[in-house]
Order: structure tokens, then C-alpha cells, then sequence
């Protein structure tokens, strides 16, 4: 009888702490997922935000979003930006100072020339993939993959060249910056369509820092200037899909 | 007496596991790391892509031989290959330092930039903007603080590892004149450092995605002047994605620490 008893002490104890053991068949692979966004409002604010990959331009700026999670994959994103830094990459310039050809040139035939000063735009969050990370051994973080598509609108700048005879820079002419008026709708606001993915670490319930990186791209059409025999100036109509990628590294805090 | 030690017993277990589901422990965070590389030979094969050259566009195998010193540091070889090493082809007549390309250069070629700026705009990039990169030869320090699971809708669990890698080695380069004319620059130093992880498949077998920066001093001829050719030096750095798999031999298995997380 107390053997019996005995044995159900044991059992009894051995279910308890077996109970207490994470991995069951209907609980998730991961397991303690600390971190849920469903039903819940995200402000992100990104303080670095650079243009990556880039032909001719570069951008430095900030970024802010508002995001609203309706479960855990899926969520939808107001998100806007400004590029205080936006112009021509060194390249372009040092191609342009050794050219011998540029005469009568005022539009360049190039595509990708265009550069981004501010945007604004919305979209759709989905979000696949929740990790935890360990830190040497030391910390764990956990983390959230997401990919983002959506469309905006957004304002872009290019540069033309002005006869300048004596330039200090460029010899005959100058760069003047322009506003750009041409792609799908001839105005000065161009839509913009988007696409990406990054990273959301959370640090605390509610603070995160977010990884992105961000292809805002949008038709480009414009009448530029070419000499095809080298000597008599043209008009060439350029089409292009002009794409920006961006990398953002900024903080979030969802509540 | 029989009974209240029993108690005591089971109140023991319990008090166990309660404690040892504490979200204070720090001690290997994340439970059951299932996948160690501690003192394992790492073989890899890569396919590469440079991404962010503007005028020029490599392809590359890449061979990765790591040793792990331990979970966190190993020592790598890499052998980037975007042209058969030391190999440039038929010569051209008159011009000793020119040749003709060919199928052996397959993982050199031209962006649609370079066409647009050269055949459209009429514009000529300088010669150390067109150099490509035939073939690397590296050692890398790899640093991998980082482990971590992960979930993919809740369907099924990855275990990945994230590392950092810097180090150098020695690189042949070339270009191509607008005569279609292949011009070896010679071999020099190149410095690389870069980022990636690795998805477990099995404890041997592991998907690996890394990115590499490589940086070299493209030194190519410049502009003829009264007093002959000039020489052009140039800050090069390319990007190179690389996708592929490796083989893990030897090592130890793994030690399975319980945590919270």
C-alpha cells in the first residue's frame, strides 16, 4: 500500500514537471513567442535612411511609418520621407569633367538620373517569419521578418547642363537642378511603386529596432538630348523604370 | 513520514522546473542548440553575383574551406574564380600586353549601363571603373556571435547561424579596351570583409547565403599623353551575393542545455 502510494507520488510529480517541458505537437515550433503584433499599432521612426546600389544618384534622409497589424502576418503601412541630401554621385561628375563630346547637350541620355527628394506611401506588411536570436550565448532577441509592396507618390529632381564658358568644374558648362515634370503623369508628383523587407528586433514589449532595405521605383519618360552620327543634337525619348533602393536602420515602438 | 518525504520530493521537482523556466536564465539562451561546428571542416561551394558595380557585372564559383575553432570563430579559405586562372587567351599581334577573350571569360561581362553610357551618351567611363576581378585568393577571420531558430508561419523550425567575416588576400585583375581587347593588370592585394549565415539542414549539410565586399586598387592605364600612357589608379569595391551549400565533417555533437527561450 505505501509502495502504491509511493508510486503515485512519483507519477504524480514525474506528470507535473513533464507538463512543465515546452515541446508538444500543438504548440508552436518556437516555442515562448514573446512577441505578437496582431491587433496592434506600430510608429517607426527612421533617423538613417540612404540610398544603396546606385548608378548615378545618392540620398541620405529620414523616414516615419504608422503600421496596423490585423494578426501576426499581415498588416498595412502609411510610411513618408525626406531626402535632405539628394543629387549627382562623384561618378557621374568625374565622367562628365573628362567628357570631349558634350556640345549642344543640355539633357543627358541617361536613364537613372533622377533623384528623390521626399516621398509618401502605403502598403502592405507581411510578415512570415518570427526567430529568437541568441547573442553569444548571452542574450536572446527575438525578431520578426517582413516584406513590404505597396505604392506611393513621390517628388523627383534631375540635373540639366547649362552653357558656361570658364566653368571651374566643368569647363563649358554648368549643372542646374531641375524639378521633374515627365514619366506617367507629366507632373511634378511621380507615382511610385515599392517593394521590400527587413527585420523588426524586439527589445522590449514595446520598443524595436527595424533593419529595411526598400526598392522605390516609377516610370520614367523624358525627352533628352544625343548627337547619334557626333555631331547634330537630337531628340531621343528615354523610358525607364528609375529604382531607388533604400537601406533604413531606425526604432519602432508598437503598442 | 514516508509521505511528507514524498512531498518534499515532489515539491522539489516542481520547484525545479519553475525555476528553470525563469526568464532570467543566461545560460545558452536559446534551448537546445541541435547544431554545433566546434573544431568541424567546413567545405563550401558557391555560385557569386556582384550587385552593385555600375559598369561591370561578375559571375563567380567560390570554394570555402573553414576550420571552427570553437562555436563562435573560424578560420576561412576562400577562392573567388570569375575566369580560369592565369589563362588570358590569344594574344594580340603588336600589343604585348593585350589579348582576345573568349568562352574563358563567361563570368565577365558589360551592364546595360556601360552600353547606355557609352553608345547613347557617348560618355566614356575610366578604364578602372570597366576593371573586373578574374580571380581571388583569401583568408578570412569569421566571427558568429549569432544563433538563432526560427519559424516560417509556425509550420516547421530552421536553426541558422549569423557570422561576420573580414580578411584579405591577393587578386588578378582585368579589362576590357573599347577595341575588345583584354588587358591584364596584374596581381596585387585585396582586402574583403563581409556578412552571411548558414541554414542547418542536417549537423553535416547547411545552406549557406553570405555577402562579401571586396576592395582593390584598380590599376589600369590612363589617358595617352605627349609623354606616352599614363597610369590610372583607382578605390574599387564590389559586392558579390553568394548562394550555395557546404559539408561539415568531424567536430563534436552538440550539448543540449535547457533554457527558457
Amino acid at each position: 500500500m505505501r509502495s502504491g502510494r509511493s508510486l503515485r507520488a512519483i507519477l504524480v510529480a514525474a506528470v507535473i514537471v513533464a507538463s512543465s517541458a515546452p515541446a508538444r505537437a500543438d504548440e508552436p515550433v518556437v516555442a515562448n513567442q514573446l512577441y505578437d503584433m496582431g491587433g496592434k499599432f506600430e510608429m517607426a521612426l527612421s533617423p538613417v535612411s540612404m540610398s544603396i546600389v546606385d548608378k548615378y544618384t545618392r540620398h541620405f534622409g529620414f523616414s516615419l511609418g504608422f503600421d496596423y497589424f490585423f494578426n501576426d502576418y499581415l498588416g498595412i503601412e502609411l510610411d513618408a520621407g525626406y531626402n535632405y541630401i539628394n543629387g549627382d554621385r562623384k561618378l557621374l561628375n568625374e565622367i562628365l569633367r573628362t567628357a570631349q563630346t558634350l556640345d549642344g547637350i543640355h539633357k543627358l541620355p541617361l536613364t537613372d538620373l533622377k533623384h528623390m527628394t521626399w516621398f509618401t506611401n502605403i502598403g502592405l506588411v507581411f510578415s512570415p517569419l518570427y526567430g529568437k536570436l541568441d547573442f553569444s550565448s548571452e542574450f536572446a532577441v527575438s525578431m520578426h521578418l517582413y516584406f513590404v509592396a505597396g505604392a506611393g507618390v513621390a517628388q523627383y529632381q534631375y540635373t540639366e547642363l547649362e552653357d558656361d564658358p570658364g566653368n571651374p568644374e566643368f569647363g563649358s558648362f554648368k549643372k542646374v537642378t531641375k524639378t521633374y515634370t515627365g514619366g506617367l503623369t507629366g507632373a511634378a508628383v511621380q507615382p511610385t511603386f515599392h517593394f521590400g523587407g527587413g527585420l523588426r528586433f524586439h527589445i522590449t514589449q514595446g520598443w524595436g529596432i527595424k533593419l529595411e532595405i526598400r526598392d522605390v521605383f516609377f516610370y520614367d519618360k523624358y525627352e533628352a538630348d544625343w548627337k547619334p552620327a557626333g555631331i547634330d543634337v537630337q531628340q531621343k525619348t528615354i523610358k525607364d523604370f528609375v529604382h531607388i533602393v533604400f537601406l533604413r536602420l531606425g526604432v519602432c515602438y508598437t503598442f | 513520514m514516508k509521505t511528507f518525504f514524498l512531498t518534499l520530493v515532489s515539491l522539489t521537482l516542481i520547484s525545479a522546473g519553475a525555476l528553470a523556466e525563469s526568464p532570467n536564465e543566461r545560460v545558452h539562451v536559446l534551448q537546445k542548440r541541435d547544431y554545433s561546428v566546434k573544431n568541424k571542416i567546413e567545405v563550401g561551394g558557391l555560385f557569386a553575383m556582384s550587385v552593385d558595380d555600375i559598369f561591370t557585372q561578375h559571375y563567380a564559383g567560390v570554394l570555402t574551406l573553414d576550420y571552427h575553432i570553437d562555436e563562435a570563430f573560424a578560420l576561412e579559405f576562400t577562392w573567388l574564380s570569375c575566369k580560369i586562372p592565369f589563362y588570358m587567351g590569344d594574344k594580340v599581334s603588336d600589343d604585348p600586353a593585350a589579348y582576345t577573350g573568349g568562352w574563358l571569360r563567361s563570368g565577365h561581362s558589360y551592364t546595360d549601363a556601360y552600353y547606355n553610357i557609352k553608345d547613347d551618351a557617348q560618355l566614356s567611363p575610366s578604364n578602372a571603373d570597366l576593371a573586373m576581378i578574374s580571380n581571388y585568393w583569401g583568408l578570412n577571420v569569421e566571427f558568429s556571435p549569432i544563433y538563432g531558430k526560427f519559424s516560417l508561419f509556425n509550420w516547421g523550425l530552421a536553426r541558422a547561424d549569423f557570422y561576420v567575416t573580414a580578411g584579405g588576400g591577393v587578386v588578378t585583375t582585368e579589362y576590357m579596351r573599347p577595341d575588345k581587347s583584354w588587358v591584364d593588370t596584374g596581381l596585387y592585394f585585396m582586402g574583403s570583409f563581409g556578412m552571411g549565415f548558414r541554414i542547418f539542414l542536417a549537423r553535416w549539410f547547411a545552406i549557406r547565403l553570405d555577402m562579401r565586399d571586396l576592395t582593390f586598387a584598380a590599376k589600369v592605364e590612363g589617358e595617352a599623353g605627349a609623354t606616352g600612357t599614363t597610369t590610372e589608379t583607382k578605390i574599387r569595391s564590389t559586392l558579390f551575393v553568394m548562394l550555395g551549400v557546404s559539408f561539415l565533417f568531424g567536430g563534436e555533437e552538440p550539448v543540449q542545455i535547457w533554457s527558457p527561450y
